[in-house]
């Protein structure tokens, strides 16, 4: 009774523990008075109903109804008859402040004020966890599932708020769990009767607690140890690519997680092969790049992607796309490109030219109505065939000229620039931007300053970035050595500066035309650009990257953004940054892309560190970086491998220190030579008394004599510690560990290793103890 | 029809606590000069002694049940009394009859052959039942009731009752409720080969039984009775009795399982056991070597077993080895 009582107050404390994790996500402190009452109140109804011996199947019952009237004197007493009886009026009213309380969610952004309809919400969730809670701790006696309750909790902060979860409010989480657990274990542990004391001093029970007490607390320990090693020892979590791009996501829907595309890009363009990516035919003679991803959030090193959110039940087929943000139809060339992509080549994110307009495509895929994207949930498609109609923008010169504000449905995040970004971009932003009017002006300026000015060099193993250096800053101010990712990163970089929205775009250059009019895609096409906005014409690419030889080989720069004064011609070649004139450092050539990457680690996704805009990717960083995880990851796995040796030591350490009398001497040394049995697969047969075994085990395994008489001695010790009226001579750890060692020379290596690493007597220790008896107490 | 052998008490000294087992070891050798070859049947027929109890020799005839009763008798020198059983054997014939003596005009009590220290009934199962029920009798109460008068029997008093296996041709199977009150059933076997090789040799001239001289007094297996009473049993073994005892009570190969007074006896005998050891407690491989002869004759298999040919011994040597043995925690 006792324990079920006890039981009850710590799952009650447990959800109690872990409601500051709601703190980040609600402003004020309304929402706590009712939240708390709720969930004390089911605790003490479920204390009740126990004392009272009701079935355990109307506990849940009752204490919902007790937590609807609760709720109902809290938030709807005026309704309600005596303040608190739910008649179905006064349930209307909860209903309707409920509903209030879900559109407020629905509307406000994170802290929500704790408005009393938040709080019923708060209240009504917590209640109904307690439920569950009291359900799986008490009637169903799963203590550990009350983390499904608890985790509930702390989910809730991790989708909603960008922040994540305070540490004090996990850690109070994870101490009411651990309160649970301990209760839980305590109240198994008492069912077997009073623990029998240690020793005939009275000082015994007090340690013996304390030495409880130590054990959980180490148990409690390695498993933190292990919660925080293990996911590092596991590929898939290491990467910060996968946390970059996917932690967590908006409520509903599914997220997208996919690799980092600024790596797929590198990898593309330093993979040795130049594999064809995909064949594609366009009715047009000039097409268009073919985009994958849109970055855009710059967080100040890296450009990365927002979080895309599936709605819908995917399939583009039939159905028209959202119209491509600020671009009037006026003028808009349609172009159906027709693409095969390589068997080779699994693609989760479409390539195809922006803007897209009507897909047609077999799968689940879906399109990102603010960026137009397409992507999957599903697995990556490979030698799939899809068909895309786009819009592309004619680049009208009135719109153009016109220099429209950017409308309010464009979301100013395509502006940001967030605190800590180099002053000086800003500066040199506006020096070159200096002479223009309009947006399309100073994007035209940019673009004509990573051509001529900058003086940059094209280079696909650009040297190391200096630690702590911003990568983008020195890319501008500094080496002005990088590729497309380098160009794009930093002209989206200085369009914002300029006030002109921008974001980066990487997938694929219009490739190169083959003699049968289609046109073929390989790795080395791979390529990032900006994409800068304007409003009437939408979102526009340049190009900042150099082409032809000694660039990117397949970029080109759209007409509209070749900059008048070299209108209709080819842009000569005295325009591209000149290495003779930049001396020091030859450029990488045409062949850059072509050629092997000198140092295969840096194109690794685990290297990608500086992911986006930065230079780094060879060299001693990403090295040191390599090795720092290795040692983690093999400290992780030496532990994990050690653990379970640790854990068999710990018990044999744990049997000689709580051994005082002579008698509890003997049974420690005999439960050893038990466990030691097993460890090495030796037979145990509980129905054999210590002489049996003494004459057995020499005979099967053939020990020495000085073996033989240590383990009569210690069956001795153990046969007069259990039965006889006094015991005898006290079991010496000397015997066990002489009897050990001849065990393990019979059994062979082999064994001996087993029974190190892998000790099996860990798992099937507790059998023994239910056929324990209490020791008579004149024996004891 | 009975046979009285006395012996004349030797002037040994009664044996001390330690001494018990230099005796108990000296009767041993004694009844192994005459039964070759099988010292765990003459362990059990001493232990048997010593914990008060009474033992049934079960086996074909010609193996020798009756010259290890004999021969026990002999080395301990009290008095010992043979009878063997037959179909027209009466009551009377074991607890004795009052007989008018005309010339003193009063009754007087002729003690029949149960008054002795060691009643060897010989082929048990050849009595009527009523003839076998007044022995047992006996056994259970240590005492003879005659003409509303009590007698009480001289300690120790132990009854070897031996018996052809009962689907031989004339003869009454003891029925459970009695085969309960022996307190051990063994059988002596055929002896091996070579065993039987020295018996042509040493007891074809004459009986070995002529040469053996007492080894030891009533007094002293009075004194040794006592000291097994001494013998401590810890609560791991008496728990581990009741478990054996149980395990019989729940097995589905058994028909009828053992009694309380089979816990009992077997305790009793466990006790006696460690004392004929030397040693001062009993430990559970004391029970499980008394395990089947003290359980055995007490169970009757299942239809079930019984078509599988699994005797009770058999059932109880399972029992034995799967029951795991108490343990400390």
């Amino acid at each position: 009774m006792i324990a079920k009582a006890a039981l009850t107050l710590a799952s009650a404390a447990a959800l109690l523990l872990a409601m500051p994790a709601l703190g980040s996500v609600i402003a004020g402190g309304a929402w706590w008075g009712p939240a708390v009452v709720a969930v004390v109140a089911v605790a003490l109804t479920g204390l009740g109903l126990r004392a009272a011996r009701l079935t355990v199947v109307v506990i849940p019952l009752v204490q919902a109804l007790v937590l609807v009237c609760v709720l109902t004197g809290a938030f709807a007493a005026h309704a309600a008859p005596l303040g608190f009886v739910p008649t179905p009026a006064a349930l209307g009213e909860l209903l309707r402040v409920f509903a209030e309380g879900r559109g407020q969610i629905g509307q406000e952004t994170t802290p929500i004020p704790a408005t009393p309809a938040l709080a019923l919400i708060v209240a009504a969730a917590l209640g109904a966890l307690a439920v569950v809670g009291d359900f799986l701790t008490v009637t169903a006696r799963t203590a550990a599932l009350m983390a499904l309750p608890v985790a509930g909790l702390l989910v809730v902060p991790l989708l909603v708020d960008d922040q994540g979860l305070d540490a004090f409010a996990f850690a109070a989480a994870a101490v009411g769990y651990v309160v649970v657990l301990a209760v839980d274990g305590g109240v198994r542990a008492a069912g077997w009767g009073a623990p029998v004391a240690p020793g005939a001093d009275s000082a015994a029970p007090v340690l013996g607690g304390f030495q409880r007490v130590l054990t959980t607390a180490g148990v409690a320990a390695v498993a933190v140890v292990l919660a925080l090693l293990v996911p590092l020892a596991i590929p898939g979590l290491s990467s910060n690519a996968l946390y970059a791009l996917a932690d967590g996501s908006r409520l509903g829907g599914d997220t997208i997680t996919t690799t980092h595309p600024l790596v797929t890009l590198r990898r593309n363009l330093n993979s040795p092969s130049d594999r064809p990516v995909l064949t594609y035919t366009a009715d047009t003679a000039d097409p268009g790049y073919l985009r994958m991803y849109s970055l855009d959030v710059f967080d100040g090193q890296n450009w990365t992607m927002s979080r895309l959110r599936a709605e819908g039940d995917g399939g583009l087929g039939g159905e028209l796309l959202p119209s491509p943000p600020g671009q009037t139809d006026i003028g808009s060339e349609r172009v159906v490109t027709e693409v095969e992509l390589a068997d080779e080549f699994a693609a989760d994110f479409l390539p195809a030219p922006y803007p897209p307009h009507e897909v047609d495509v077999s799968g689940r895929w879906f399109a990102d109505a603010d960026s137009l994207m397409l992507f999957t949930t599903g697995s990556p498609a490979s030698g799939t065939s899809y068909a895309v109609t786009s819009l592309a923008p004619r680049a009208d010169a009135d719109l153009l000229v016109a220099d429209l504000p950017p409308g309010s449905d464009l979301d100013q995040r395509y502006l940001a620039v967030p605190d800590g970004v180099d002053e000086r971009t800003r500066e040199l932003a506006e020096e070159i931007t200096a002479g223009a009017d309009t947006a399309y002006e100073r994007a035209l300026a940019l673009q004509d300053w990573f051509a001529t000015e900058g003086r940059f060099t094209y280079d696909l193993t650009p040297p190391p970035v200096p630690e702590g250096t911003d990568p983008l800053a020195f890319f501008l101010f500094e080496d002005r050595v990088g590729y497309c990712e380098q160009f794009a990163a930093a002209m989206a970089l200085l369009a914002r500066q300029a006030g002109v929205p921008a974001r980066v775009a990487t997938g694929f250059t219009s490739g190169s035309r083959l003699p049968d009019g289609t046109w073929e895609v390989t790795e080395s096409d791979a390529h990032a650009w900006p994409e800068l906005y304007f409003e009437g014409v939408g979102w526009l690419r340049f190009e900042p990257t150099p082409a032809a030889e000694g660039g990117q080989g397949t970029a080109t720069v759209p007409d509209y953004a070749q900059s008048p004064v070299q209108a209709p011609a080819e842009r000569p070649a005295g325009a591209q940054p000149s290495p003779q004139e930049d001396g020091t450092r030859p450029s990488g050539g045409a062949e850059a892309p072509q050629e092997p990457s000198a140092d295969p680690e840096s194109a690794e996704p685990s290297a990608a560190e500086e992911a986006g805009g930065a230079a780094g990717g060879a060299g001693g960083v990403p090295w040191r970086g390599l090795l720092a995880g290795a040692a983690a990851v093999a400290a992780a796995v030496a532990l994990a491998v050690a653990l379970p040796a640790l854990a068999r030591v710990l018990v044999r350490r744990g049997r000689w220190l709580r051994a005082g009398s002579a008698a509890e001497r003997a049974h420690a040394a005999w439960r050893e030579l038990r466990d030691d049995c097993r460890d090495l697969g030796l037979a145990w047969n509980p129905a054999e008394s210590p002489r049996a075994v003494a004459t057995r085990l020499p005979e099967e395994l053939g020990l020495a004599e000085d073996a033989r008489t240590a383990l009569w001695r210690l069956a001795m010790a153990e046969e007069s510690a259990r039965y006889a009226p006094r015991p005898g001579e006290a079991a010496a750890p000397e015997d066990g560990r002489r009897v050990r060692a001849a065990l393990r020379a019979a059994r062979g290596r082999g064994a001996a290793l087993r029974a190190v690493l892998l000790p099996r007597s860990l798992l099937r220790a507790p059998a023994a103890a239910r056929r324990a008896y209490r020791p008579d107490p004149a024996a004891g | 029809m009975s046979l009285g052998t006395r012996h004349s008490t030797q002037g040994e000294d009664l044996p001390e606590d330690g001494g018990v087992i230099a005796v108990a070891d000296r009767i041993r050798r004694a009844v192994e000069t005459v039964i070759e070859g099988k010292p765990e049947v003459v362990r059990i027929a001493l232990t048997v002694l010593l914990a008060e109890g009474h033992l049934l020799i079960e086996d074909i005839p010609g193996v020798g049940k009756t010259m290890l009763a004999k021969s026990l008798g002999r080395a301990v020198d009290c008095s010992v009394q043979r009878i063997q059983f037959t179909p027209d054997l009466l009551p009377a014939d074991i607890t004795g009859v009052s007989v008018y003596h005309q010339d003193r005009r009063e009754f007087e009590f002729n003690p029949g052959p149960v008054f002795a220290n060691i009643v060897l009934g010989d082929e048990i199962n050849r009595a009527s039942p009523k003839t076998q029920s007044a022995l047992l009798e006996c056994m259970e109460e240590m005492q003879v009731s005659v003409d509303g008068q009590t007698r009480p029997l001289e300690r120790p008093f132990m009854v070897v009752a031996t018996q052809n296996p009962a689907d031989m041709e004339g003869t009454y199977p003891l029925p459970e409720a009695q085969r309960d009150r022996f307190m051990a059933r063994i059988s002596v076997g055929y002896p091996t080969a070579q065993a039987e090789l020295d018996m042509i040799d040493t007891h074809s001239a004459r009986s070995p039984l002529a040469d053996l001289a007492p080894v030891a007094t009533a007094a002293d297996v009075r004194a040794m009775v006592e000291h097994v009473h001494t013998v401590h049993v810890a609560p791991g073994v008496r728990r581990y009795a009741v478990d054996l005892v149980g395990a019989t009570r729940t097995s589905p190969a058994l028909r009828l399982g053992a009694s309380p007074r089979a816990t009992l006896h077997l305790v009793r005998a466990a006790r006696a056991y460690a004392a004929l050891e030397g040693r001062a407690y009993v430990v559970p491989d004391d029970l499980q070597t008394l395990a089947v002869p003290v359980l055995a004759h007490r169970l009757l298999p299942s239809p079930e077993a019984r078509m599988e040919r699994r005797t009770p011994e058999q059932v109880v040597s399972e029992i034995v080895a799967r029951l795991p043995i108490p343990s400390p925690r």
